[in-house]
């Protein structure tokens, strides 16, 4: 099993089976592009040591998962805020954390990886009111009153249930 | 080998350099923003329904986000059948199309639709009156509460009703494809007739139980099958008819179709397109039709082979092929016990369809029609009761006798719909001898099949049905059983005859049908729990 070094943004080496690292689709093309295994660390910048970390511990979780369904459809299917319990454990982190796993995942292409970052802040806004999420999320409440008030209107349809 | 270094250098070159192909450069200043304005638009998308509405309540940012028409259209494409083109649904109150904007009203318009089912399919579910009246008014929604449906088909095993809930979904998807059937049927005496395939496929939507498979995706097999030709043979418009018929039968025979056999020829599942493309793979050609006019004694002439065998209208096939079923019917009931032959066509549908078809588009009310439809509408579809009045009675005529007889037994039906049942309760001293409940599983003492009790009476002679008297020790003077059989037969059984069983599991008898009778199964106790509480209370 080859590996490879990733060189974080604050400069600690990680080395990692060569599998491991190709679920990032970002490496996964960047090391077929070169054609043989680089001996010298590959930088990540933007991903510090403790990100870092995170992401191959989830990439080594899921090493052998099948490739993902392709994308064409994805938007016909009803989207599914449902984890995996592995995940799930893996994803009680702070908020700072999960937000930079998300930015990681995206930066590094690993589609799965950003899903269940973003599910686990959709689930985050399940059955909160706005207030709620304002709290949750620490965001300003910009609206005027009677803005608030056209919403609310517009939104009988939600409550009718 | 320095090629290979200089690749490596110049790709780690442009990875630390421009990591904003794809997201900004992450600086202190970002780390203050929660979390969701990085990619609100992907944690969006998984924000279930109901809670879109208190995130657009949170900021101005998230109220334009919630309000993206992309995101609409994203959850729009969650539900796969429409009653009509997206055009209908994004029309603004003044008329006027209003492209893209509408997206989260169609929506809107939708869920609604499947609140509004859920609730009538709930009505439907609890109680046996009314079910009529509910079903039409599930019904007038079409396709647009044909997802909820099909969704409810899938009813959980853990849910205490799914039984009755799977029967009743199934109930009205077959009626919601019936209503389609006949409508499109009944364009054909309009000046803007349906399509001959649309027409002909129709038969197909009161016979199929996969409500996934549709006199519309019937088309659209046909139509990549036309493409095909047309694509492969560019020269194919210019053939001649026999040249395009050949250049057809060798197309089809290369995709596994085979012409019909003499002996499969009736086979009633030939009537149905949409069943045989599927599954026997059967296709019926009119063979040699000119010697078959000359069996029947026609001189061939050019103005009897135009006279007869010119272009038939697309009632006129309708018509035929109904008259087929109808023709293939005796035979099919026949050979009932010989799956073989007809591959999963309910005869009883089969037979419905084709003497509809025949009322609606002959106009023709002999005793042969006429006589099997009534018997067909009080048996085996007492819901269709609005389909008649609609289509059928006005063409008949408003006093004709025909029209009277249909009038007469909707009105009876609709009343039935309405009624409230009378209870037959346990304590009146006539019903003390009953000895089993609704839901019980037995054995037949003498003829060994195994039944589910689904009624009883401790009167049969007054509910006038045909027992044979002879056949039992105690005669009428005792309880009779209304029973659903494992082969999924209604019979009646006496009170003697019954060997009481706790199954398990209740084997064949744990069909869809059940749900007609039945919320589940109940494996602790051994019997069905019964969904008719208004008609036996105590059961």
């Amino acid at each position: 099993m080859s590996q490879i070094t990733l060189l974080s943004s604050d400069n600690v080496e990680m080395k990692v089976d060569k599998e491991v690292a190709e679920r990032s689709i970002l490496i996964k093309n960047m090391l077929e592009d070169v054609g043989e295994t680089p001996d010298q660390a590959i930088p990540i910048p933007n991903v510090n040591e403790g990100v870092l970390r995170k992401v191959i511990e989830w990439c080594e979780h899921h090493r052998n998962d099948p490739p993902p369904p392709a994308d064409e459809d994805s938007d016909s299917r009803k989207k599914s805020t449902d984890i995996e319990e592995w995940d799930q454990k893996f994803m009680q982190v702070d908020q700072e954390m999960l937000f930079e796993i998300i930015l990681a995942a995206n930066y590094l292409d690993i589609k799965p990886l950003l899903d269940v970052g973003c599910k686990t802040v959709a689930n985050m806004i399940k059955g909160k009111s706005p207030e709620e999420i304002r709290k949750t999320f620490n965001i300003q409440n910009d609206f005027t009153p009677e803005e608030e008030d056209q919403i609310r209107r517009e939104n009988e349809w939600a409550e009718d249930r | 080998m320095d090629v290979v270094i200089c690749q490596v250098q110049s790709l780690l070159s442009i990875l630390t350099s421009t990591p904003a192909f794809r997201i900004p450069e992450v600086d202190e200043l970002t780390l203050c923003i929660p979390s969701f304005y990085i990619f609100p638009k992907h944690i969006i998308e998984f924000v279930p329904d109901d809670d879109l509405a208190a995130l657009e309540g949170v900021s101005r940012e998230l109220h334009r986000l919630t309000n993206d028409p992309l995101l609409w259209r994203g959850r729009c494409h969650r539900f796969k059948y429409w009653e009509n083109n997206w055009h209908h649904y994004a029309t603004g109150p003044d008329g006027h199309y209003q492209a893209l904007q509408n997206w989260k009203r169609v929506f809107f318009r939708r869920i609604q639709l499947d609140r509004e089912a859920r609730r009538l399919l709930e009505k439907i579910v609890l109680s046996p009156s009314k079910r009529i009246k509910y079903t039409e008014k599930i019904a007038a929604y079409g396709y647009d509460v044909k997802d909820y449906l099909i969704e409810q088909l899938e009813t959980p095993e853990s849910a205490t009703d799914w039984l009755a809930r799977r029967f009743h979904a199934s109930s009205t998807l077959s009626y919601i494809h019936r209503q389609r059937a006949i409508h499109s049927w009944s364009t054909l005496l309009t000046t803007q007739p349906t399509p001959l395939e649309i027409a002909i496929s129709s038969f197909d939507l009161f016979v199929i139980d996969d409500f996934a498979f549709d006199n519309e995706q019937v088309q659209c097999l046909l139509t990549t099958m036309r493409d095909d030709i047309l694509h492969s043979q560019r020269d194919f418009p210019d053939w001649t008819i026999q040249e395009k018929a050949v250049g057809i039968v060798s197309y089809m025979r290369s995709l596994g179709f085979l012409g019909c056999s003499q002996e499969r020829f009736h086979d009633l599942v030939n009537c149905f397109i949409g069943v045989s493309m599927r599954t026997t793979k059967n296709i019926v050609f009119q063979p040699e039709l000119e010697s078959r006019l000359e069996e029947i004694g026609v001189t061939i002439t050019p103005e009897t082979v135009s006279k007869y065998l010119h272009p038939a209208t697309t009632k006129e096939l309708v018509l035929r092929n109904a008259r087929n079923i109808l023709r293939n019917t005796p035979r099919a009931r026949r050979h009932l016990l010989d799956v073989r032959l007809d591959p999963g066509i309910n005869i009883d549908a089969a037979e419905y369809a084709a003497l509809f078809a025949i009322a609606l588009l002959s106009n023709t009310w002999t005793t042969r029609i006429l006589e099997p439809l009534c018997r067909c509408l009080q048996e085996s579809f007492p819901l269709d009761v609005g389909l008649i009045e609609k289509y059928i009675v006005p063409l008949a005529g408003p006093s004709s006798r025909p029209a009277r007889l249909l009038q007469t037994i909707c009105i009876a039906l609709r009343n039935e719909d309405g009624m409230v049942r009378r209870p037959k309760s346990r304590s009146l001293a006539e019903n003390r001898g009953v000895l089993f409940r609704i839901g019980t599983i037995f054995k037949h003492k003498r003829y060994g099949y195994q039944a589910v009790i689904t009624g009883w009476t401790v009167n049969m002679a007054y509910e006038g049905l045909d027992i044979e008297e002879g056949e039992l020790q105690k005669g009428l003077m005792q309880p009779f059983y209304r029973v659903m059989v494992d082969d999924l037969s209604i019979r009646y059984v006496a009170q003697e005859n019954i060997l009481e069983q706790r199954p398990l599991s209740a084997g064949r008898l744990s069909n869809i049908l059940a749900g007609r009778y039945f919320q589940r199964f109940n494996s602790l106790d051994g019997r069905f729990v019964s969904n008719m509480k208004e008609e036996y209370p105590d059961d």
